[in-house]
């Protein structure tokens, strides 16, 4: 089921019928739980927020009224579910230690790298590669992997407010306005919210760059 | 950045970009994720056809952008799939409360990473009114007679649920 129908008319049908809620689940799933994994971390406490996340649609069904785009809906909820468990890993670090700090794991802010240029110019990545289609070279595509992970490990190092917009922007291909409607804040904040992540992000990559020429 | 004179002038000593550079960096990411209006996305393009630190720049972000959607996604376990659609099915079954009762379902779900899991839900959207606060002290299995316990299979795990009715 559900192959043509959009989230809002399966959330519909999904009041009389469990298998329309069958294939929404199936068509989100997988993106709630990376989204709940990379905002939390930990396995184990990202699946139990993903299966609390979906049964609290399901309970509400009834209660829906597809005014604004179900997907928007589905990320405020797992957005919510995130926002606690940190806020209570926060408080139970405060307790242990009284630094909260260490928790959000910002980011330095060394730029060593000067020239934003580097790799840019130097055309280390082709845009094939970048793009992932397959006619890159071998040794062009290891880079590009490189550099992937480079980007996931500097995403995790990003305070939770930026993250968020990244994971949002760029792995859920969400537009401004919806990443608005979900953490609640002006289209201008998400602009520069994703301007001040990326800046990181960049930084992050040409330190990349740099260890790879020494 | 609506009228921008170009090429732009030369960096501060502070290394960072002066005067219209900065400006247009400010909107580069917005730009690459074309959310800027017409006039700003035009303005924005006539700048870098003429500057090329910022079109550099401007390669760097779509770069970036790039490399940060080949991260792999995270993946949950297949088991997951299973325990949440098993448990929608079974509160699917359950039958509306009397009037002004909570139907209290609880779950007992086995051989999950081989530890089992007890889950108690509260399920009052099944009820035809407004509920009253759940009665957390009465909802042992001592107070109240026990139903059945229910059994479904879910993909390779057993599920087991009872309902009970709490007055």
């Amino acid at each position: 089921m559900g192959g043509d129908l959009t989230d809002e008319e399966l959330m519909q049908l999904a009041r009389g019928d469990p298998s329309a809620f069958d294939a929404l689940f199936l068509r989100h799933w997988r993106a709630v739980f990376n989204y709940i994994s990379r905002m939390v971390g930990g396995r184990d406490a990202a699946e139990d927020m993903t299966q609390e996340c979906f049964l609290r649609v399901w309970r509400a069904r009834h209660a829906y009224e597809p005014i604004g785009r179900f997907r928007t809906w589905l990320f405020t909820i797992a957005r919510r579910l995130a926002l606690n468990e940190l806020t209570k890993r926060q408080a139970q670090h405060t307790l242990l230690t009284g630094d909260i700090e260490n928790e959000l794991r910002p980011m330095g802010r060394r730029d060593p790298v000067s020239q934003p240029d580097a790799m840019a110019n130097q055309g280390l990545l082709s845009p094939a590669v970048a793009d992932g289609v397959d006619a890159a070279d071998p040794q062009e595509i290891l880079m590009a992997r490189e550099l992937a992970r480079a980007m996931e490990t500097a995403i995790d190092g990003l305070p939770e407010e930026l993250r968020e917009i990244v994971i949002l922007r760029e792995m859920e291909d969400m537009s401004y306005e919806q990443i608005a409607g979900i953490v609640g804040c002006p289209l201008g904040t998400v602009k520069s919210r994703l301007n001040a992540a990326r800046r990181r992000l960049r930084t992050a990559a040409l330190e990349w760059l740099g260890e790879k020429q020494t | 950045v609506s009228d921008l004179p170009s090429p732009c002038g030369p960096s501060r000593s502070d290394g960072q970009p002066a005067g219209n550079c900065a400006s247009v960096r400010a909107e580069l990411s917005a730009s690459i994720d074309g959310e800027l209006d017409p006039t700003q996305q035009e303005a924005v393009e006539r700048h870098l056809a003429a500057c090329s630190a910022c079109r550099a720049e401007a390669a760097l972000l779509r770069l970036v952008s790039q490399a940060v959607r080949q991260v792999p996604r995270l993946e949950p376990r297949e088991e997951l799939r299973d325990q949440v659609l098993g448990q929608v099915r079974a509160e699917a079954t359950i039958q509306p409360a009397a009037e002004g009762h909570v139907h209290r379902v609880e779950f007992l779900i086995t051989e999950r990473a081989g530890e089992r899991f007890m889950y108690r839900q509260e399920v009052g959207a099944f009820s035809a009114r407004p509920l009253p606060p759940p009665p957390e002290a009465t909802a042992t299995a001592t107070s109240h007679t026990l139903v059945q316990w229910h059994q479904q299979r879910a993909g390779n795990q057993t599920m087991f649920y009872q309902v009970v009715e709490i007055g």
